[in-house]
Parts: structure tokens; sequence; C-alpha cells
């Protein structure tokens, strides 16, 4: 009997440990959206996988972490908005794993803490900003906007404007023709294969991270290398000009062909290095 | 039809009145079309006029670099003290990274214009000038970011806690290193500049941490 009551008791409590610690719940709901309008979302933790697709709904699938409050998902004019919602004084929380198709043509604004970030099949405009996440964006998307602090950021993207910015992740940027790339970190490494519409502009500068850009080879632009401290390496232009000048640091300026497109490289104690592709 | 971008890249050129007559007409054509950019040239000019104002001769600002590690060095742990009321953080977020660009904006066209065209090696380059006025404010932006995010460091995890812990240590770290660079030699123009967007990036991840959720 006493035995009986035992096994009671303790199934009882194991009952109740679990009623109040909420398990991993699943994610499947739809909403109708705008074709090319702004879904915003934020999730601190787990990840968050967006691809675009034809359709004029964002549906939302995946998991909702153990602890996790709710999932906010609403939809208001042109704005769709998904949360995941924590509760104020959370202990012990998981991350949620949200899997989201929206319009192609939308624009992405994802928010996370350490969640990491995949998006892909958009032509609208990407935002993406993570303190620790890996971030990916590939696709046709009209500009990409990404930064993080320590975070890796990969762009392969086919858009006119791209601006990658870390502290201390690593940012690698692949894209055919864009007008405008913009990478930025403090020690972070940089890398660059593409090419530059023309008179696009490609900057680069890091404190102490290393500058790689493959270029293509018959690149008109006027390019401006320079490193105070580091090493200088370059296929474009005459290497035997990176004098010192009157002052500490290594520095190239030179114009390939007729101009035009504009290349900036700057970095404190980095090395760059520029190669023909 | 010129882009945005283009357009702002090359505004102070354009306002200054020193543009090829082709692009100045490219950048023309642009503000007739975007009142965005329409706004920023308005702005800028207004700036510039108020800048006007400035003396010709621009001394260097006392050196605030002792000040700024003695505060940076300060252990996390301590107890914050108690921060006046200041206006949510949003308010301060918007208003530091605004007085950060526009200022920098500015006197670094400002200096352009009255420097003259090489500078002899003695003589801090454009660009030093430049962030020495706008030093001032990007460290007056960073001590209220600072306190906001003292303020907000018990609600964050560890993890994120130690992350934010390293990559401001980091960029500290660079900042000194370059500036102690600099130092040496005042006249490189690439140090400056990258000083400037160094101190900008420490805003931006000050801005992100100050605004970060409970419990992130």
């Amino acid at each position: 009997m006493k035995k009986i009551v035992t096994t009671a008791l303790v199934s009882a409590a194991l009952l109740l440990i679990a009623l109040a610690s909420p398990a991993q719940q699943r994610i499947d709901e739809k909403r109708p959206a705008s074709p090319a309008g702004l879904v915003a979302v934020s999730n601190l933790a787990g990840s968050v996988v967006v691809k675009g697709w034809d359709k004029a709904e964002v549906a939302v699938t995946g998991t909702l972490g153990k602890g996790s409050e709710r999932l906010e998902f609403e939809v208001s004019g042109d704005r769709t908005t998904i949360k995941v919602v924590l509760p104020k004084h959370a202990h012990d929380v998981d991350g949620s794993d949200l899997e989201i198709r929206v319009p192609a043509g939308s624009r992405l604004d994802v928010d996370t803490v350490s969640a990491d970030i995949t998006a892909s099949e958009l032509t609208g405009s990407l935002t993406i900003q993570t303190v620790s996440g890996e971030v990916s964006a590939a696709g046709p998307a009209k500009d990409v906007n990404a930064q993080s602090v320590s975070g890796g950021i990969k762009v392969d993207a086919g858009g006119a404007q791209i601006s990658a910015k870390t502290v201390s992740g690593t940012v690698t940027v692949k894209s055919a023709s864009p007008q405008n790339v913009e990478m930025e970190s403090v020690s972070g490494d940089l890398r660059f294969e593409g090419g530059l519409a023309q008179g696009g502009a490609f900057r680069a500068s890091t404190v102490s991270g290393s500058v790689d850009a493959a270029l293509p080879s018959g690149l008109a632009a006027d390019f401006s290398l320079g490193t105070f401290s580091g090493d200088l390496r370059s296929a474009f232009g005459d290497n035997s000009t990176a004098r010192p000048e009157d002052h500490s640091g290594k520095r190239l300026s030179f114009t390939t062909g007729s101009g035009g497109s504009r290349v900036k490289i700057k970095t404190f104690s980095g090395n760059v290095t520029l190669t023909k592709r | 039809m010129m882009d945005c971008t283009r357009a702002a890249d090359l505004l102070d050129e354009y306002v200054d009145g020193t543009l090829p007559e082709s692009e100045a007409r490219d950048v023309r054509d642009h503000l007739l079309a975007c009142p965005a950019c329409a706004r920023s040239e308005a702005g800028l000019r207004a700036l510039l006029r108020r800048a006007a104002q400035l003396p010709a001769e621009m001394e260097p600002s006392r050196d605030l670099w002792p000040g700024i590690q003695g505060r940076i060095a300060a252990e996390p742990a301590r107890t914050a003290r108690p921060v006046p009321s200041v206006a949510p953080y949003g308010w301060i977020a918007a208003a530091a990274i605004l007085l950060v660009v526009l200022t920098s904006a500015v006197t670094l066209w400002v200096v352009r214009r009255q420097a003259p065209a090489k500078p002899p090696q003695a003589v801090a380059s454009p660009e030093l000038a430049a962030l020495r006025m706008s030093e001032p404010d990007y460290l007056q932006a960073r001590k209220a970011l600072y306190a906001a995010l003292q303020q907000r460091r018990g609600s964050l995890s560890p993890q994120t806690v130690k992350i934010l812990d390293q990559n401001l240590a980091a960029m500290d770290q660079a900042l000194r290193a370059m500036k102690a660079a600099l130092d040496k030699d005042p006249g490189n123009r690439g140090l400056a500049v990258l000083i400037e967007s160094t101190y900008r990036q420490e805003i931006q991840v000050l801005m992100q941490a100050a605004s970060l959720p409970a419990n992130a």
C-alpha cells in the first residue's frame, strides 16, 4: 500500500513538473500577405530560415522552443510580424527553429541574438541583424544589408547593393556585378569574389582582419589600397609603387583601363591581397 | 538615372561646387526627382552655413584618450551609478547616430575646404582635424550608450554579455593601437579615417546592445 501511494505521489509530482515546463510546440500557420510587403522576424535563439515563393502568403512552420511563451504572427496592412515571445523572467528557454516562406518580392527584416539566419530566393531587400548568429543570404535580392557582432556573414547575391559589417566574424561576399559593395570589420577577415557594375564601387575596411578580393582581370577601375602595418599584394597595378610616401604604411593608387569603377581598401594591420579572376 | 547611393557619394562635392558639369547635372536631376536626397542636400547646406562660422584655425582638442581608457577599463561587475533620467533608448540611439554622422560629414567637409591642398608634414591632416572635432561628439554618444548598456546588463544572458564585452574590448584595443600610431604620424589620413569608422562601428554595436530585449 505504502509503495502504491509513493508511486502515485512521484507520478503526480512528475506530471506537475511536466505541466510547469512547457514542452516544444510545433508551429504550422499561414496568413495572406502583400506580394511586396515588409516581413519582420524576431527570434532570439535557434534558427530562422526564410525562402521566397510565388504565393501572396506567409507560412511559418517549425518548433517553438521549450519555455517560449508564444509565437506572435500578425499581418497589418503590408507589414507581417513574426516574433517568438518569451516570458518576462524566462530561464532555461530553448531556441526556436522557424522556417518561413514569404512572397518573393517581400522586404525582409530579421533580428536575432544567437539564432542563425538563412535567407534565399528573395528579390526584395534584406536587412539582417544579429549578435552571434551565422548569416547566410543567397539569391537575387535587390540589396542586402547584414550586420553582426561576432557571427559570420556569407552573401552570395545578385543584387545591386551589398553591405556586410561585423566586428569579429568572417565576411564572405560573392556577387557577379553589384553596384556597391561595402565590407567592414574590426578583426574579422573580409573575402570578396566577383565583379563590379560599370561605375560601381567596392569598399573594404578592417583594423586587423585580412582582405582578400578576387576581381575580374579586365576590371576598369580607380584603385586606392592602403595598410598601416600589414602586407599589401595586388595582381593589379604595379606593386613597386607601394611606397611609404611621407608617412608610415603602404599605399597603392592606380587606374586600370579607363577607370570609372572604384576599389578602396583600407586596413590598419591586416594584410591586403588582390587577385585576378 | 543616378541612384541614391551614388548621389550620396557625390553630394559633398556637389555642394562644394567641385563636380564636373556632367556629374553635377546628374546629381541635380536626381535631387529634383528624389525628395529624400533633396532633404539631405538641404540639411547639409544648412549645417554648412552654421559651420562657416567656425574659426579658420582649428586647434586639436585636448587628448581625451586617458579619460576613455579609465572609463573602459572599469570592471563590468562594478555597480552602476544611478543614471540621470534620460530619454528612451530609441531616442538616445537615434540622436547618437544622427549627431555622429552629421558632425563627421560636416567637419570633414569644412576642414577640407579650409585646409591647404598639401598640408605641411608637421600639421595635422584634414582628416585628423575632422576627427578631433567630431571626437567629443562620439565620446558623448558613447558615454550615453554605455550607460544604457550598463543598466541592461543584468537582464541579458551571460553568453550575450560575454560576446559584447569581448568585442567592445577588441574595438577599444584597436582604437588605442591606431591612436598611438596616429600620434606618431599625425599626417596619416588613412589612419584618421579608420579610427572614425571604428568609432562608428562601436556606436552601432552599443546601439544594438542597448536595444536588446530582456533574456537576449
